[in-house]
């Protein structure tokens, strides 16, 4: 399971008994700001059905083509990262931050599974944009991406 | 804050129920309060834990989550 709170590192631990603990919440650091960077071209298609519109990225990797998945609708994401994803990772890292004036916080989470797959959620409820299963180097494309799709173009 | 979880984890046949019990704090060691647990429930793969609240901590149906409170809290799942 995970401990959360806006402005704080989410907050790992496995349970297999029972168990006192003392959970520590680390303060986050503040998100860097953008910095310039290569943006690989990236291919857009869209779709929607009765309870989601969906926009998919798609880009070139060395292990083929991989997208980022962004979606909204009531049914389109719990706002937390997949349980399995969570539960299969053996790193990961997260921060929940609030969203302004919203009951909902914002949790940017990313994983590895012990496949050796890599993964990154960032939501609120009803609304995602993520990626999963990709290698390391796909990942790290796909990062640029995600990280400077909000980034005030040059 | 004080936290009180029965976690599901549910093999093969039948339910194991985990007490987790404990504080939250940040690095200062002050309480923190309204934090919230996430995936607690490994029985989620096999169909969603229903969870109930005995304190006063806020339970929201639709979203599965909590948000802990001062008081004690336990989730069955």
């Amino acid at each position: 399971m995970v401990v959360r709170k806006p402005g704080y590192y989410g907050y790992r631990l496995n349970t297999s008994s029972d168990a006192t603990l003392r959970v520590v919440l680390q303060a986050a650091k503040p998100i860097p700001a953008c910095k310039p960077a290569e943006i690989p071209k990236v291919v857009v298609t869209e779709g929607q059905d009765i309870d989601y519109t969906m926009r998919v990225e798609t880009v070139n990797t060395p292990e083929g083509k991989r997208s980022i998945m962004i979606g909204t609708g009531p049914t389109w994401s719990w706002g937390i990262p997949n349980s399995a994803d969570f539960w299969n990772s053996v790193e990961y890292f997260e921060v929940t931050s609030e969203v302004p004036g919203a009951p909902t916080w914002t949790v940017n989470a990313r994983g590895r599974t012990s496949e050796g797959a890599y993964w990154r959620y960032s939501g609120i409820l009803g609304q995602s944009k993520s990626y999963f299963g990709v290698s390391k180097q796909a990942a790290e494309i796909l990062d640029l991406v995600f990280d400077h799709a909000d980034c005030p173009k040059p | 804050m004080m936290v009180a979880l029965l976690l599901a984890v549910v093999p093969a046949f039948g339910q194991v129920f985990h007490k987790i019990s404990g504080v939250v704090v940040d690095v200062e060691g002050k309480p923190v309060e309204g934090a919230r647990i996430d995936h607690g429930a490994e029985a989620r793969t096999r169909g969603a834990p229903v969870l109930r609240p005995t304190g006063g901590s806020r339970y929201e149906p639709v979203l599965r989550q909590w948000w802990c409170g001062s008081r004690d809290i336990t989730v069955i799942g």
